[in-house]
């Protein structure tokens, strides 16, 4: 078990190494920060000072070199737009993306699920129809559409949520739930096909020829598969959250690094850059690393592989 | 009976994504134990008549194909025509409106019909050509990785674990910073944008159909290993990759939507649904028919996949012919 | 929050409320100069300006305000290895700034400077202290500035959410608000309903089109004025493709400003006669016929110019000037008429202008002097960023504005600056578009004056409640 354990940390470690390598060469190729960031009447000796600055006087190899072994110390650079520690940054606003994005998954299960439950209970009802109607309209429409349309009915027109910025829990919740749309939906339309399949196999029919409810057996079912799958979806969603953290961020000028990430790109702040890839890419490792060795030691039969 | 059929929505998508992350040993298990699952239930299905919902879906989406080829002829004006002083007119049947611009016009007064009608040509161009490179590369790996095992598997799996580990949106901007905003880099995008979740699916498929009984047949009387992979191999896999397929293609027309948002979509003046939609939002107020009708378009479109996906995937199970 | 470091639109509408400068350009009055930190000044000779500072004025940390702060405000930016890049072109006519005693500075310049008063109320020259920054160091600084203004930055937060709060020992009346918050909200939509919900009470940057949304709310209105700033279009004179001045005058008399400005703009953007600002007063030339529009004309030009038809790309952002990309692609039509094979070229705020790649750029200019010193000739003269890259000037053009500079002379500063703008349109290395008008949306019962700048005061004088 230990050796499968190093095995697996190994592999995460590698990957990240080969996260930080892919992130550092492409942010390279884009050109010269240093041009980036002065302005139009720095003068060489300030173009110079920049560079000495931040180490990009450096051959390339060197910045690579310097920067793996910064990174290995916790030390992940300076901000060059704001020149001052990335990780003071992140740290200003990862508590506003987590908020948003634990909410985010948490609408998407709370309401998803029982979405699907309901909808497979009263299969081709009007309710079936305008919940699985809504799922398509959820998963099929840009999320900056479906913010902006929902501010100007919650906001503008019922006068009931704060439009943006973040503050009480009422602030949380369009962004929130702009956030969940796509997971939500696709949740529901995960859970109603998969509990409908279960009514037609034949141990269902078999209860149901006991005498049992049909809605008995379902939520029996659910309530044997509901948790497992929070668990995998929490741990996978973390990338795509990020991603739709950036647009959502924006639209409700959400104070998180979605948000920085889209300034940062937009003005070459590379240090910002690699730190977020970098903080994505190692949760989504962490997580996996630790359903792994879950899986290892609820299955001895996993670990062999 | 017909309808529920119809509407089964427990999405190739849906079902691969859950094991997405977890490209180790023992995600791969996870991903075979759902792929049983699968298995079993499809059989059941009764698959293949076409309900009035899915002619629906069929009938706008070539509708729309016919928009895009047909641009030319179709569209009553030049989509990059401006005419300021005929700018943010309203379509026809509001105060206002005009025979000339049936769907009014945008604020630089060009024709909404006319860049809706071209614009169908450039999102479906990314949303197709994108979810058909994704397709080319990631069956190809999946195929590779499934059938040679060994230290490739390991290195293919190992690649897609890493892409997964990225926020592909972060990713996407600074690529898209780096090369412009190019219709060949927003496709290219598009295309590596799902090739992870292709190449693991193939591979599933791949392990699931290699010791079957057909296959271990024609290997024993010799074919060789490309003529395996593609004779015998690859047409009893290819069902539920395209079935991924129409899934990708909704979120590839989505990545487009999100990145004009952005500011970094297509390239000006060029109308694709996806930037009509990003310039029309600030409208929706003042000029609400700059961003609704693309933004109606745009969700028929993927509705329409989507619910085709969903339906294909029923009638392609490949378990029905196995 | 280093005033002389964010000199960008977004960091003086902060900065204007946490520092002071030593004379004050009052905006709610023509612009006339009034005291702030220095009660008096008067000129000795031609090249030296004596101040007297005001007694009892503190830093929020409690330093007192002393003549060598104000030295080392200008010799810090003035300083031979400064990275104060952007503010270095406002003082270059310094010559020295003496601490004479504790409340009294003398200012001496190199030659004689005619608007030396004006840039002591200008850009860049509000006071910091020097205590505190020779301590900290720049960069702390940067953080958590510090200033004698009537706001102080409280703590250390995110750019796009700052809070500030009313400093009790300001030398001023204080202003009726305990915190000033400044909230970035990207989002047009997300920030007119902000407003229209009393979650904030001033919004800025109302896209003209959407400026309807407000008008008919019943607490709040639009608050909207003529910046001190002209939208303009800048050549590169020296690429091989726009080398030919006649092009480049084609291009110029190719653009209907009047109809960017009736559309787009709703008619409220101002027309320029050449690149003039109304304010420059004695030295504003009103006879000046408008920049013209004449496609027939430019058609011909573009012939005469041996143009081939290559590709002109036109650099613009999508959302950082008002109308920035809008007006692009509708110039980008307008060139198309005259001939011209022009397209857009869509940037970020961090890709990197090549000058050997660049073509045409949309830019400003600011009229950061209410002189003619100010801009054009800090926007397009020896000293800038222009000349450097883009255009190799008439020598003329030069002599003229070097001496104009130098000159105590209204009159012939007059002659010298009109003659330089004949110049500027002969050789045509841009042009002017017109001068935008800022839309601010403000709640009915704040009583609050935008500025021709985007400098936002929230001094008591320009701040009070129904």
């Amino acid at each position: 078990m230990l050796r499968f354990a190093l095995v697996r940390l190994l592999r995460g470690i590698v990957t990240l190494w080969l996260v930080v390598t892919t992130v550092f060469v492409v942010l390279r190729l884009s050109g010269d920060p240093a041009q980036a960031m002065l302005s139009d009447e720095a003068t060489p000796a300030q173009i110079e000072n920049f560079r000495r600055r931040f180490g990009l006087d450096r051959p390339i190899p060197v910045q690579y070199a310097r920067y793996l072994l910064n990174l290995t110390r916790g030390d992940f650079g300076d901000s060059l737009s704001e020149r001052r520690p990335v990780t003071d940054l992140i740290a200003a606003r990862v508590g506003a993306t987590l908020q948003l994005g634990a909410t985010a998954i948490a609408i998407a299960v709370l309401c998803g699920r029982p979405a699907g439950i309901l909808a497979a209970l009263w299969r081709n009802s009007l309710w079936d129809r305008a919940l699985m109607g809504l799922a398509f309209v959820g998963q099929s429409a840009p999320n900056f559409f479906i913010g902006i349309v929902l501010i100007l009915l919650f906001s503008l027109q019922l006068r009931l949520l704060p439009s943006s910025g973040r503050g009480s829990w009422q602030h949380l919740i369009l962004p929130a739930f702009t956030l969940a749309t796509g997971l939500l939906a696709a949740l529901a339309r995960m859970t109603r096909s998969s509990l409908l399949e279960v009514i037609r196999q034949d141990y269902v029919r078999v209860a149901r020829a006991k005498g049992l409810s049909e809605r008995r057996v379902i939520w029996r079912h659910c309530l044997r598969n509901a948790a497992a799958p929070v668990v995998t979806i929490f741990g996978l969603s973390i990338g795509g959250v990020i991603g739709g953290a950036a647009i959502v961020e924006t639209v409700f000028a959400w104070p998180g690094i979605g948000r920085l990430a889209v300034n940062a790109i937009s003005i070459r702040d590379y240090p910002v850059i690699q730190c977020i890839v970098l903080m994505v890419a190692l949760s989504v490792v962490a997580v996996n690393f630790l359903v792994d060795i879950a899986y290892g030691l609820l299955d001895p039969r996993v670990r062999g592989s | 009976m017909r309808a529920e059929n119809t509407e089964v929505s427990r999405t190739v998508r849906g079902a691969s994504r859950p094991t997405a992350g977890a490209g180790t040993g023992a995600g791969r298990r996870r991903l075979a134990a759902l792929g049983g699952e699968r298995q079993g239930a499809a059989r059941r299905r009764v698959a293949g008549r076409v309900s009035p919902l899915i002619a629906l879906c069929l009938l706008v989406l070539l509708l729309f194909a016919l928009c895009a080829i047909f641009a030319g002829p179709l569209a009553p004006h030049d989509p990059t025509a401006q005419d300021l002083r005929a700018r943010l007119r309203p379509p026809l049947g509001v105060a206002g409106g005009a025979r000339a611009h049936p769907l009014g016009t945008d604020p630089l007064g060009r024709d909404i019909l006319s860049r809706l009608l071209y614009g169908a040509r450039v999102s479906l161009a990314i949303g197709f050509a994108g979810a058909l490179i994704g397709l080319a590369i990631g069956t190809l790996c999946g195929l590779l990785s499934g059938f040679l095992r060994g230290p490739i598997d390991e290195a293919i799996m190992f690649l897609v674990d890493v892409f997964l580990a990225l926020p592909f949106l972060v990713l996407a901007l600074t690529a898209i910073a780096v090369f412009g905003n190019g219709l060949t880099v927003l496709i290219l995008l598009a295309g590596f944008s799902g090739w992870a979740g292709y190449t693991r699916l193939a591979r599933g498929q791949v392990l699931g159909v290699r010791e079957r009984q057909y296959v271990l047949a024609a290997r024993a009387l010799g074919a060789s290993p490309p003529r395996l992979l593609l004779r015998h191999i690859l047409p009893n896999i290819v069902a539920p990759l395209i079935v991924l397929a129409t899934f990708e293609l909704t979120s590839v027309i989505l990545l487009e939507a999100s990145l004009s948002f952005l500011g970094l979509g297509i390239r000006p003046p060029t109308p694709s649904w996806g930037s009509m939609l990003g310039e029309g939002r600030t409208y929706l107020h003042t000029a609400w028919w700059i961003g609704v009708f693309p933004g109606l378009a745009l969700m028929a479109l993927t509705t329409a996949i989507s619910l085709l996906g969903d339906w294909l995937r029923d009638v392609l199970d490949p378990t029905l012919r196995g | 929050m280093d005033p002389a470091d964010e000199l960008s639109n977004v960091g003086t509408r902060v900065t204007y409320n946490v520092y002071d400068t030593l004379i004050r350009r009052d905006f709610l009055d023509n612009n006339k100069l009034v005291p702030a930190l220095a009660r008096s000044w008067q000129r000795q000779g031609e090249t030296v300006l004596e101040l007297k500072l005001r007694e009892g004025v503190t830093f929020h940390n409690g330093d007192p305000l002393t003549a060598a702060d104000v030295k080392f405000t200008f010799d810090r930016i003035n300083a031979p290895d400064s990275t104060l890049s952007d503010a270095q072109g406002y003082f270059s006519t310094f010559k020295a700034v003496e601490a004479v005693d504790p409340l009294t500075v003398r200012i001496e310049t190199k030659e004689p400077d005619p608007v030396l008063e004006q840039r002591l109320a200008s850009w860049a020259s509000w006071i910091v202290p020097k205590a505190y920054i020779e301590r900290v160091g720049p960069q702390e600084f940067a953080q958590k500035g510090v200033g004698t203004g009537p706001y102080r930055i409280v703590r250390l937060a995110a750019k796009d959410q700052l809070a500030l709060e009313r400093f009790e020992g300001y030398w001023e009346e204080q202003p009726p608000i305990k915190t000033l918050t400044f909230r970035v909200i990207p989002e047009n939509a997300a920030r007119v309903t902000a407003l229209l919900n009393n979650e904030v009470q001033i919004i800025t940057n109302i896209p003209p089109d959407q400026v309807r949304t407000i008008r008919g709310a019943a607490n709040v209105e639009i608050r909207d004025i003529p910046l001190a700033n002209a939208h303009v279009l800048r050549y590169n004179a020296k690429h091989p493709v726009l080398k030919s001045a006649q092009l480049r005058q084609a291009l110029n008399l190719g653009i209907d400003r009047k109809l960017l400005i009736d559309t787009l703009w709703d008619g409220r953007a101002v027309q320029m006669r050449s690149h003039q600002f109304a304010e420059y007063g004695p030295l504003y030339n009103p006879e000046r016929p408008f920049t013209p529009y004449d496609k027939e004309r430019a058609r011909a030009l573009v012939r005469e110019s041996g143009y081939q038809g290559e590709r002109i790309t036109y650099r613009t952002q999508a959302d950082y000037y008002t109308n920035g990309l809008q007006a692009g692609e509708a110039i980008v039509a307008m060139w198309k008429e005259i001939g011209i094979n022009a397209e857009i070229l869509l940037v970020s705020a961090g890709d990197r202008e090549v000058p050997a790649e660049s073509m045409v750029a949309n830019w400003s200019n600011s009229s950061v002097l209410a002189d003619p010193d100010g801009s054009p000739w800090r926007s397009w003269g020896q000293e800038s960023g222009v000349q450097k890259n883009y255009w190799s000037a008439d020598p003329k053009f030069n002599e003229l504005g070097a001496e104009a500079r130098r000159t105590l002379d209204t009159r012939k500063r007059y002659d010298h600056y009109q003659a330089m703008l004949d110049i500027w349109e002969r050789e045509a290395p841009g042009t002017v578009l017109y001068i935008p008008v800022e839309n601010y949306g403000v709640s009915k019962d704040v009583n609050w004056s935008p500025y021709p700048f985007y400098y936002s005061d929230f001094r008591a004088y320009n701040l009070s409640f129904k």
